[in-house]
């Protein structure tokens, strides 16, 4: 692990939070892949010298330029179809409107650019259809963009070939914003003054107010820029793959809900050189992680997502490599602060003591979870060091939790505990969840009956949305960053838009810190600042946050300049990495 | 003969109308669930979008005024709209019906294939050990879930032989022998069950008309045992077996819903599954439709093949 790439320095430290958690008294499991992926690398032959987890060899900053992968020194090869099996793949292809991964990187990131993206080895914003970052004047109001000259929409009707102009990046996000789009991201921008298209490659955002996160939203896996053409359609914009027309490198070909989706290069060239090296991708659905497995042991796709227990299969197999990266997706128990007793802060606050997070990384996520605060280890760049995570509440010794837990609940007048319901669906997981959180609640007397909706996640986010539960073993997914993580499910302005404190937490401090945090562009000033927050949401919490995941990815060893991301950057495989015959 | 096919067509009418019914009464059940589906949780239920979701399922209706529209537009050939691919559903329903059709065929033949022979074998050796082998795997077949079965199998032939079906779906007419491969697999596995069945049925069929006075006769003639199964015995025993393939049929469309799942199928008993994971509501109310339009019409063509083979059943 001698390796200065991003990901290996990750789980170097991700070493060193789980030797700080062992000292007290319990297993960290985030180290589980840790330890998978150590194994494995010392058995690379592909000749990159890192082809296992959670190890890379370039990026989109280190794109093979003149034909040569910095990495190896071998000539990429354009050649090839990409082939993955996973899904489910089935939502809707409007990608403004969609919250399902697999339409975005999967299928989008390979026909489309955003105006910033991110940069998948160190997780900031980069220049995709923008020529150069933007320049934002001293009051942080005023964002403008200069576009790529070179960029040019897919020979395909209604843009035929034209230029990628200032007017589409307007409409783009005007669309975004335009609550009747119904883009869960919608609120990302509530912000935005105004968008004004200057001149043909230039486009300027007036802000009400300082927006540190602004790209950081842009670069978020949704909110590729598509035609003026298609976004004045309006809410019903993108129905099939003939309204699927992109500046990327590849043209959507077929697209079955529930079945695959393919595309080809696209035959007017590609207007960055030296990048996609494919002849086209294909993507086949299938959610049952066995049949995935199969079909990359039989050499019928390229690459997967697994779960750790069956990733260990493939770790000392020398055909394969394993990528992973903590997913942005936290595990949750959500409490009703309008219900009794979690109005009172001492009972979530025993509630969050009491939860075992290490037999959630252990039984759910089969040795693959990763210790969090209120943010996932995802959003690398925000989260709390790990020394000062280790002394935190949760995070320390069982023992310590379970007796400052009990005297919480005594305090708050339930020394004997109490009875009730926790709301979870066989969806994504949750139902595990439930299965690990009630035996660790019991432990500090609260007994809780399982309610279980079904197999339909949404049943139990529409319950969420309504407040019509009391406890509930969910998830959320949402982006690395502290806005799209602390600020949507943490600020009291619910049901503002954009909002999801689904718990309606309501804590005027962190209001004010929340907000502030917004409008901080220096960098050293707001991470001190998010750093206080996630100490705050620990020592007060609204939400009890779990912990993440780890995404495994097993990937034939053929496949060159591989990353590792949890899920938001498709264009890596379409832009970077290509297969050596 | 024609009477009889139209009293059980005239038969069949009122089940139809009754799943209509239900089908129908499904989104009304929790309407606002299908304008949350289409807008996403957290929509604004005054909004004007919201308005047209409900106008075009018909939500702002009376139920019984909607509900005779909507038995209108079902005869008139229109099943509805996918919210997901916006196609209409019989348009999207129509080439995934052949994928089932064609699994639930194949599955049949090897039920055929398999069942019978062995069926009739075990009772030629009735009490002796080959039937006692053959009774415990038909046992065996009847009481392991073929989707263990098919997973399990998977696995192996994953492991050990390095080969699974393809999992790219190719038409047979695109591609015969690819189509086949993809096909064979699974449709083995999901028969195995009902193999099951046809072997025992037709072995204690086949008992039955080895016990009568004329196969007797037939021994006491003195003619060969192949003659006396196969030309004397064998027809008898067989027409009860139509009756069990006919259910079988129905229950294969069932099976099929598994199957098409774990080995990427594009059938419609995965397009059912999708459709309600994704609560895209028209292709779930066409699919159930469909399904309960094959049974009644499996169904009849059971009864009417019946009656063709043996007359006595027209009463």
């Amino acid at each position: 692990m001698s390796s200065s790439k991003y990901w290996d320095r990750w789980w170097e430290r991700r070493a060193n939070r789980r030797r700080v958690l062992l000292s007290g008294g319990t297993a960290a499991v985030g180290a589980a892949g840790f330890a998978l992926v150590g194994c494995g690398g010392d058995d690379d032959d592909n000749g990159n010298g890192n082809g296992n987890g959670g190890s890379t060899n370039g990026g989109t900053n280190t794109t093979p330029q003149g034909g040569t992968d910095p990495q190896t020194g071998d000539t990429p090869q354009p050649s090839g179809t990409y082939t993955f099996i996973g899904g489910p793949i089935g939502g809707n292809l409007d990608i403004h409107r969609t919250n399902t991964p697999l339409e975005s990187a999967g299928l989008w990131h390979w026909i489309g650019n955003f105006l910033m993206r991110f940069n998948v080895e160190n997780y900031e914003p980069e220049p995709d259809l923008a020529a150069a970052p933007p320049e934002i004047t001293d009051d942080g109001l005023t964002v403008t963009f200069k576009l790529n000259p070179a960029a040019k929409w897919q020979d395909r009707a209604p843009v035929s070939g034209r230029n990628v102009t200032a007017e589409d990046v307007k409409w783009t996000f005007d669309r975004i914003r335009n609550p009747d789009t119904g883009s869960p991201r919608g609120g990302n921008y509530a912000n935005v003054e105004s968008i004004d298209a200057i001149d043909e490659e230039t486009v300027q955002f007036k802000l009400k107010s300082p927006q540190a996160d602004l790209l950081r939203a842009m670069s978020d896996q949704y909110d590729l820029i598509i035609p003026k053409e298609i976004a004045e359609r309006g809410r019903d914009a993108i129905q099939g793959i003939e309204d699927c027309i992109g500046s990327g490198a590849y043209e959507v070909t077929s697209y079955t809900a529930g079945q695959s989706m393919e595309v080809k290069k696209r035959a007017d060239g590609y207007w960055k050189p030296n990048t996609a090296w494919w002849d086209g991708a294909r993507w086949t659905h299938q959610v049952d992680n066995q049949q995935k497995s199969n079909a990359l042991k039989t050499g019928q796709v390229l690459a997967t997502d697994l779960p750790a227990d069956l990733v260990r299969e493939y770790r000392d197999n020398k055909d394969f490599q394993i990528l992973f990266a903590p997913n942005p997706t936290r595990e949750c128990l959500l409490l009703n602060h309008e219900k009794e007793p979690y109005n009172d802060p001492r009972v979530r606050q025993a509630i969050w003591r009491a939860v075992n997070r290490e037999l959630v990384y252990e039984n759910v996520f089969a040795g693959g979870g990763i210790p969090s605060g209120p943010m996932s280890p995802a959003a690398a760049n925000w989260v709390l060091p790990d020394d000062e995570l280790g002394k935190l509440p949760g995070f320390r010794s069982r023992d310590e939790d379970l007796k400052e837990a009990k005297e919480l609940l005594a305090a708050a007048g339930h020394a004997d505990g109490f009875e009730d319901v926790m709301m979870t669906a066989t969806a994504f997981l949750t139902n595990l969840l439930a299965d690990q959180l009630v035996p660790a609640l019991a432990e500090v007397g609260i007994r809780m009956t399982l309610e279980n909706v079904g197999t339909d996640f949404n049943v139990m986010l529409k319950r969420e949305v309504e407040g019509s539960y009391n406890a509930a073993a969910t998830l959320f997914l949402s982006g690395p960053y502290p806005d799209a993580q602390l600020f949507i499910y943490h600020h009291s302005d619910f049901p503002a838009t954009g909002s999801r404190n689904y718990g309606r937490y309501g804590n005027p401090q962190m209001d004010e810190m929340l907000v502030k945090q917004r409008t901080l562009l220096n960098q050293a000033e707001r991470e001190a600042l998010i750093d206080d927050i996630q100490v705050e949401l620990i020592n007060n919490p609204g939400p009890i946050w779990v912990g993440s995941r780890i995404q495994y990815y097993v990937l034939s060893s053929k496949l060159q300049n591989t990353n590792p991301h949890p899920f938001l950057a498709g264009y890596d495989e379409a832009e970077s990495v290509w297969l050596k015959s | 003969m024609y009477q009889f096919i139209l009293r059980r067509i005239l038969l069949a009418i009122p089940t139809l109308l009754v799943v209509s019914f239900i089908v129908f009464s499904m989104i009304r059940l929790d309407p606002e669930s299908v304008v949350a589906a289409r807008l996403g949780e957290g929509y604004d239920p005054d909004s004007q979008a919201a308005d047209d979701v409900r106008a075009e399922y018909g939500l702002d209706q009376p139920f019984y005024t909607e509900y005779v529209a909507y038995l209108g537009r079902l005869v008139s050939g229109d099943w509805g709209k996918s919210s997901i691919s916006f196609k209409p559903v019989l348009e999207e329903m129509a080439p995934k019906i052949g994928v089932t059709l064609e699994l639930s065929l194949l599955a049949v033949f090897f039920s055929v294939v398999i069942g019978v022979p062995v069926g009739v074998f075990s009772a030629m050796r009735q009490d002796r050990w080959p039937d006692y082998v053959l009774r415990s795997i038909a046992i065996f077949g009847l009481s392991v879930p073929g989707f263990l079965i098919a997973t399990v199998t998977l696995a192996l032939t994953a492991y050990y032989l390095d080969w699974i079906p393809p999992i790219r779906y190719t038409s047979i007419r695109e591609n015969p022998w690819h189509n086949f491969q993809q096909m064979a697999l699974p449709a083995f596995i999901l028969s195995l069950a009902t193999s099951a069945s046809v072997m025992r049925y037709s072995r204690t069929m086949m008992l039955d008309v080895l016990r009568q006075d004329y196969i007797r006769t037939a021994w006491a003639k003195g003619l060969r045992e192949r003659v006396v199964i196969f030309r004397h015995a064998l027809k008898n025993a067989l027409l009860p077996v139509v009756t069990v393939l006919g259910l079988t049929m129905a229950l294969l469309v069932g099976g099929t819903l598994i199957f098409e799942q774990i080995f990427s199928l594009p059938g419609i008993g995965y397009w059912l599954v999708f459709s309600v994971i994704q609560r895209d509501f028209a292709p779930v109310q066409g699919v159930t439709l469909f399904f309960a339009l094959a049974v009644v019409i499996i169904n009849l063509v059971v009864d009417i093949s019946y009656t063709v083979l043996d007359p006595r059943a027209r009463r």
